[in-house]
């Protein structure tokens, strides 16, 4: 069972009462669609921000992300997941942003993220100073590295939720997982 | 380019992504005890998805939720309102969200969407909405007022056709009748004598106060009409302007809510932040303390050593 690791994971969030909350909307009570935004804020902010980098362009896109789902309210179909709609929406307007922008760069093969050398062994090993030093590699990977990690590790997504979200098969969703978590586990120089 | 990996890593990541059955699962616990180097490197996976669920994740944007509620557009119509003659798109100076690009800040922000949409917008406010109808109401009353006085006046009114009447510019001249004089009077004549003249006089006059009558009627009904459309426009805006009100005050509400959450969950963090790095520091000091214990002992053996060599 997954256990959610921060506040409004989006992809383990009540269904049910999205749908109730989306119904409501659409039957003129505006406050129901703030709770929404309430809901999803974070989760849709972090997945636009690990895939454009930039805090800005972030809350644009969270911005628009729910002012389009407002618009569309009626569009949403109730058999599918709620925040499966919303997150494939967030994804796309990222990856239109950033082709707008071109400002992604390729990942190099070689980039290596340095240690804390100065430090103790047992300090480089601390859980903290790991996971700074995974944001900071993570930030230099390659846009669908990013997105499959982020899905997975931060909105806790399932393999077929990822599916639905990215519109690929499992199959594809479980090799491009290993791929960026291999690739990921590369750049760390003092991992072992 | 892709690596190989084996069918051992691919269900070690299942179980760790807990996407595997409990068959998997157990199969995998078996090949770990039987091979320690894949112990190793499950061990290795495991420390590396334990360390990405502690990266920490960005806080929404204070504001985010009260921008969203501000430009937040009335609830999209349903199959069956968009048969409407007269879509509101004609609007000018207004988006297809319904708020002006300012909202969101500069043009990129208004991108063309991926997805096209067949949803017509709305793009006025319902009090700008309520305004613009009473307005229309306004002219359609002056102008049936207008065309009413048109038709009392043509029945109240008989005027003469002039004669040798040029072109249809001429001087006006008021029509007047020729005044009694003494002939017309003749006393001891009988009434009947001047019967039809009076009764002429008699059906004008009672025409005229029918048409005074009916000219007052009409203003008080017009008057009546007008109160009752302004005190439901009154009406309209003031539960428009509650309604605003109460919606800022639950969006400072959520602002305010959100804030705190935000400042406890800074807190949490910084202090669980302040805990590991106390544990780790400890950690390091317990660790050179173990070192410099290691060494003293070290030197002393090597002395004691030293000593018993040099001891004939």
């Amino acid at each position: 069972m997954r256990v959610p690791t921060f506040a409004a994971v989006a992809c383990t969030s009540d269904e049910d009462d999205d749908r109730v909350l989306v119904e409501r909307y659409l039957s003129g009570d505006r406050d129901a669609f703030t709770a929404l935004v309430v809901r999803y804020q974070r989760p849709i902010y972090n997945a636009a921000f690990w895939v454009l980098r930039r805090h800005e362009d972030a809350h644009d896109i969270s911005q628009t992300v729910f002012l389009k789902v407002a618009e569309r309210a009626d569009e949403y179909d109730p058999k599918y997941k709620f925040f499966s709609w919303i997150y494939r929406i967030a994804v796309n307007e990222s990856l239109n942003l950033l082709r707008r922008h071109r400002h992604e760069d390729e990942l190099e093969d070689d980039v290596e993220i340095a240690g804390d050398e100065s430090a103790g062994p047992e300090r480089q090993a601390s859980a903290a100073q790991l996971a700074r030093q995974l944001r900071k590699a993570m930030m230099t990977m390659a846009t669908s590295d990013r997105l499959v990690l982020t899905l997975r590790h931060f909105s806790e997504c399932s393999y077929e939720e990822m599916a639905q979200i990215l519109e690929i098969d499992e199959k594809t969703v479980k090799s491009r997982l290993f791929e960026a978590r291999r690739r990921l586990r590369g750049l760390l120089k003092d991992w072992k | 380019m892709t690596a190989k990996h084996s069918p051992l890593t691919e269900l070690m990541h299942a179980v760790l992504d807990g996407e595997a059955s409990a068959a998997e699962a157990r199969e995998l616990e078996l090949r770990l005890a039987a091979d320690p180097a894949a112990r190793a490197e499950f061990d290795d996976w495991q420390r590396l998805f334990h360390a990405l669920g502690e990266v920490a994740q960005e806080h929404a944007p204070e504001g985010l939720v009260a921008s969203v509620t501000a430009a937040l557009p009335s609830p999209p119509r349903t199959a069956g309102d968009r048969g409407q003659p007269f879509p509101d798109r004609r609007v000018l100076g207004h988006t297809r969200f319904g708020f002006p690009r300012r909202v969101l800040g500069e043009s990129r922000a208004m991108q063309p969407p991926h997805v096209a949409s067949s949803t017509p917008t709305r793009s006025i406010t319902m009090t700008q909405q309520s305004r613009i109808f009473a307005h229309r109401k306004a002219w359609l009353g002056a102008g049936i007022v207008a065309a009413a006085a048109v038709v009392v006046a043509q029945v109240a009114f008989d005027f003469p056709v002039a004669k040798d009447v040029v072109g249809t510019v001429a001087p006006a001249e008021r029509y007047r009748a020729a005044p009694n004089g003494s002939e017309d009077v003749k006393l001891g004549v009988p009434a009947g004598a001047t019967a039809n003249s009076t009764a002429t006089n008699e059906a004008s006059r009672a025409i005229a106060e029918k048409s005074a009558d009916l000219t007052a009627q009409k203003k008080a009904d017009l008057s009546a009409e007008k109160k009752a459309d302004l005190t439901a426009q009154q009406r309209a805006e003031l539960a428009a302007e509650k309604k605003a009100d109460l919606n800022a005050q639950k969006t400072a509400d959520l602002a305010a809510q959100k804030t705190a959450d935000l400042t406890a969950q800074k807190t949490a963090d910084l202090t669980a932040q302040k805990t590991a790095d106390r544990t780790a520091q400890k950690a390091a000091d317990m660790s050179m303390q173990r070192s410099e214990a290691a060494r003293a002992e070290t030197q002393r053996s090597m002395e004691m050593s030293t000593n018993r060599t040099a001891q004939p």
